[in-house]
């Protein structure tokens, strides 16, 4: 059987950990990141109540949506290059280190442009909404657990 | 909590360890293709090194995932502690690149080219 790439295993991962996978809604087969920037600005809307900030902080989704697709392009990009790189006999130490230091930039530059957000996210939502953020996801996995 | 998913997801992508896929199927394709004996069993030893080094570092990114996770569900948590995080993982990221390259050459001087493409083509090889 093909194997998933380890990106998407730790994006399976880490909804297991946070229980999203669980939450994600009636629909079970899209629990992509797409869906989950989603919910996330729904949650938003829902839980701040200042339009204003709930405004700002629901674009910041598009931005985190916009930073996932990039992600994935550039994934399915580095892994095509690796697996050619990989299979050439004659690719010298050189060549993988200069695919490597390319590939470690571009995190990088992506980290800090997600951390930028996340600090942004915060200035936006209060402590309190930040926890009921949370909350919601508990309340909805209740509600699916009810429908069941 | 899933903002802070959304957040960490993004933190930790771009395949830090998509050097372990395909490394079943590399392990199949020496067993399968490779006729000269002692020639088949090194580069099975080698395999399982690059294998038990993937493990190893998936299990400590794990780790580190779970760390960083927890900061970004902490509202007061500031910014430089989650670079902190990050700062660590990424140095563990390169230190793990830098072996993997190795046990890639490594497999190679135990293979001659004809053996080589016969792991590694992409006729054989899996995505």
């Amino acid at each position: 059987m093909k194997k998933l790439p380890i990106v998407f295993r730790q994006i399976m991962l880490l909804l297991l950990i946070t229980g999203i996978a669980a939450c994600a809604g009636k629909d079970k087969q899209e629990k992509t990141p797409d869906r989950m920037t989603e919910l996330l600005r729904q949650e938003i809307l829902k839980v701040v109540t200042d339009t204003d900030r709930a405004n700002e902080a629901a674009e910041l989704t598009d931005m985190l949506r916009q930073a996932f697709a990039e992600a994935e392009k550039q994934y399915e990009k580095d892994f095509a290059t690796f697996r050619s790189l990989n299979a050439n006999y004659d690719a010298s130490k050189d060549k993988f280190q200069a695919f490597f230091m390319n590939m470690n930039t571009q995190a990088r530059a992506r980290q800090a442009r997600v951390l930028a957000i996340h600090t942004k996210m915060k200035t936006l939502i209060t402590a309190e909404e930040w926890k009921q953020l949370s909350d919601v996801r508990k309340d909805a996995l209740e509600v699916d657990l009810k429908q069941l | 909590m899933l903002i802070a998913t959304l957040i960490a997801l993004l933190f930790l992508g771009s395949g830090a360890n998509f050097m372990l896929d395909g490394l079943d199927q590399t392990k199949d394709n020496v067993k399968h293709q490779i006729s000269d004996d002692s020639v088949r069993e090194a580069a099975l030893v080698v395999v399982k090194r690059l294998e038990d080094t993937a493990k190893d570092y998936a299990k400590a990114d794990g780790k580190d995932e779970k760390a960083l996770l927890k900061l970004i569900q902490d509202f007061d948590s500031s910014a430089a502690e989650v670079k902190a995080n990050m700062d660590a993982s990424f140095q563990q990221r390169l230190a793990y690149q830098k072996e993997m390259i190795a046990l890639r050459f490594e497999l190679k001087d135990k293979l001659s080219r004809e053996q080589w493409e016969k792991v590694f083509s992409k006729d054989t090889s899996t995505k």
